[in-house]
């Protein structure tokens, strides 16, 4: 600490003063984000439908455990939808001057903020389905482990483009 | 070759078509070989040798085909407006990879044999990213290649930062440690026997698996496992406590002889290791998360832990975690001061989890219990009422026992530049993170905890993650904005 001395000031900082994040708005995803999610889990629905399907009639011994295992994936699969709703109702971003900040998940609610002077990379990326829907996902890297990388999915894609623009300028600017 | 040529997108050498298709073909092969296997196994009349010609060719065309459009997609420039080095690349999934220059730790140039036969460089570009840190542009031709390099080099300012290493390394000594043979025993003695005995099964399972030891030497001479009908010999459990004894002080002499701490202002210092030697340098700069362990005994012959935990670079993560045992605690406050840990004296704050973590981590703990029926069911056991009593008794007033220690040795301390985490019921562990060097926090709620406002808080750092489990929202928030506007006003470099 020598070296520093010299410029060493000790203000008393008022806590309460500071900016608060609490005090963001969040910005919604793209309602495409929810076609994404509902899509994914009818193929899972419907993959695991079909292999019911074809034991029930294939597998005469075990109609009855089909049975109750075709009612115990029902309710599993009416909660993964209502989850989805969920999701896309409650994730969302925000960007404020100095850094973003990213809500995710329902039963598991996780708030992650990176200061753009330490973000590492960010890039954008779609996969097949992204491409149909013409959404896109974000993914911003830190060298905090991969806990704090943060992966924007669900943004219009232009949104993403431009986000992925501010957010180079701003690490740029600040890094 | 002129630089504002990557100013406009660029593909890679034309011949580089021939790296992406070799490297399908490889995955193919790699992935379809035990098909070819079956076709020579099989008598195949000729319709389905014709069949499988023509699914080959298709794969082959449509291999080919692949490679083209992955590489005409693959495309890179140097941004000079936004600072970037950008990257687009993938077929199906596109994906496009901006990498600021000041964020490049490092560029490479290498060749493996088919590059050379080619005539090709790899460009090697490194940031100190988590997940994907490396991006390799596969096929470049040499003038290129050196070009880009160079010309990322000089964005990135890497040169400066090299030589001004470089100056520093000619340096004059301040002090020096090291750890003499009686300490290193010391230190044997009193560390984790749990280790020791581990390295000793395994070393006995190798032994056996090796020389089928049952074959050669008479049963007498192998060590048995405790036997319900055969009691074991107080002398074996002696001869057995001197063995685990003897590795685990073997252990430590191997990993920390000759041990040597030099400070000089050039950094720590730090040299170990009987079979590998270990050098490491510890910059204060560089270190991310310090934690200080002791136990009991470690205390009373002033033996303390301390582990570094550095950046982790992708090209040795072994050298991103270093410990050293056996400082003192004179010691141990000059290598703080050096780190510029100061003792956190007067708190900004002192947090202690809710009430609440006993009771979740008890019940979390009375889960394995739940094994018992299943086990007893699956082996036929008929354990006795009276047994499964006394267990279940026992176990669960250790259980109790440790988890109110735990929870009251769970405190988070905030001086202005440093967040100390306090935990461990025989172990006493220290967590200190510097806060402007961290990189993002977090925290997370369950819903059933959403009544009760309460959270866990994790800080990222370079070196590592520091969670705080149930506490006040609020009090988290605030701790948050804190920790975010030591590090967003902050010009300085965290590594």
């Amino acid at each position: 600490m020598t070296s520093n001395q010299a410029e060493f000031e000790n203000k008393q900082l008022d806590i309460n003063s500071l900016p608060r994040f609490t005090e963001v708005e969040f910005y919604r995803l793209d309602h495409k984000y929810l076609i994404k999610l509902n899509i994914r889990t009818g193929i899972g629905a419907l993959v695991i439908l079909g292999a019911l399907i074809v034991g029930y009639f294939l597998m005469i011994e075990f109609k009855i455990l089909i049975l109750w295992s075709a009612i115990l994936f029902l309710p599993i699969f009416l909660w993964l939808f209502y989850r989805n709703f969920e999701l896309q109702k409650r994730n969302g971003y925000a960007l404020r001057e100095r850094d973003i900040i990213f809500k995710r998940g329902f039963l598991h609610e996780k708030i992650t903020i990176v200061p753009f002077n330490r973000v590492q990379h960010v890039s954008a990326r779609k996969d097949l389905l992204d491409k149909f829907l013409g959404i896109s996902s974000l993914a911003i890297f830190s060298a905090g482990g991969s806990a704090s990388d943060i992966t924007i999915s669900g943004l219009l894609s232009r949104n993403a483009e431009a986000l992925k623009e501010a957010i180079s300028k701003r690490v740029s600017s600040n890094g | 070759m002129d630089s504002s040529n990557f100013h406009r997108p660029q593909r890679q050498s034309k011949i580089g078509v021939i790296l992406v298709f070799g490297n399908s073909l490889y995955l193919l092969f790699k992935n379809l070989w035990f098909l070819g296997i079956y076709f020579f196994m099989n008598e195949l009349d000729s319709q389905t040798i014709l069949n499988a010609a023509i699914v080959a060719t298709i794969i082959f065309i449509l291999a080919l085909a692949y490679s083209i459009l992955y590489f005409s997609r693959f495309v890179f420039l140097i941004n000079p407006r936004t600072e970037e080095f950008v990257l687009q690349k993938g077929v199906f999934n596109s994906q496009t990879i901006s990498l600021p220059f000041n964020k490049i730790q490092q560029v490479n140039l290498r060749r493996n044999l088919v590059q050379r036969l080619i005539g090709v460089y790899s460009v090697l570009i490194d940031t100190a990213g988590s997940k994907e840190k490396e991006e390799e542009i596969k096929a470049l031709s040499r003038i290129k290649a050196e070009k880009l390099a160079e010309l990322l080099i000089s964005y990135s300012r890497l040169e400066e930062n090299i030589q001004q290493e470089e100056k520093e390394e000619k340096a004059a000594e301040d002090w020096h440690f090291s750890l003499n043979i009686l300490q290193l025993l010391k230190l044997g003695l009193i560390s984790n026997y749990l280790r020791g005995l581990l390295l000793l099964i395994t070393f006995y399972l190798t032994l056996k698996d090796q020389f089928f030891l049952n074959k050669f030497i008479p049963p007498e001479f192998i060590m048995v496992e405790p036997n319900l009908d055969s009691p074991l010999s107080v002398w074996k459990i002696i001869l057995l406590l001197l063995a685990i004894i003897t590795v685990t002080v073997a252990d430590t002499f191997i990993k920390y002889y000759g041990l040597r701490l030099k400070k000089s202002n050039s950094g720590l210092q730090v040299e170990m290791g009987l079979r590998k030697n270990k050098k490491v340098s510890l910059k204060a700069k560089r270190v991310q998360a310090i934690e200080i362990l002791n136990n009991p005994f470690q205390q009373r012959l002033n033996l303390q832990k301390i582990k570094f935990f550095l950046a982790s670079s992708p090209n040795d993560p072994e050298k991103s975690i270093t410990t050293i045992p056996g400082i003192s605690q004179e010691l141990l406050s000059k290598i703080l001061g050096y780190m510029h840990v100061n003792p956190i004296k007067k708190q900004v704050t002192q947090i202690i989890p809710n009430k609440l973590l006993i009771f979740k981590k008890i019940s979390a703990g009375f889960l394995p219990l739940l094994l018992i029926p299943i086990i007893s069911k699956f082996y036929n056991l008929n354990l006795p009422l009276k047994w499964l009593i006394i267990i279940i008794s026992v176990y669960s007033v250790i259980l109790l026992g440790y988890q109110l220690l735990y929870f009251r040795s769970l405190r988070l301390s905030f001086s202005e530049e440093f967040i100390l985490k306090n935990s461990g019921v025989w172990e006493n562990k220290q967590q200190y993170l510097e806060i402007w060097k961290l990189q993002a926090v977090s925290i997370s709620q369950p819903l059933w905890y959403r009544k009760k406002n309460l959270v866990t808080l994790t800080f990222h750092s370079a070196g590592g993650d520091v969670s705080f489990e149930l506490i006040d929202r609020n009090k988290a928030e605030s701790l948050m904005d804190y920790v975010l506007y030591k590090i967003e006003s902050t010009s300085r470099g965290w590594m």
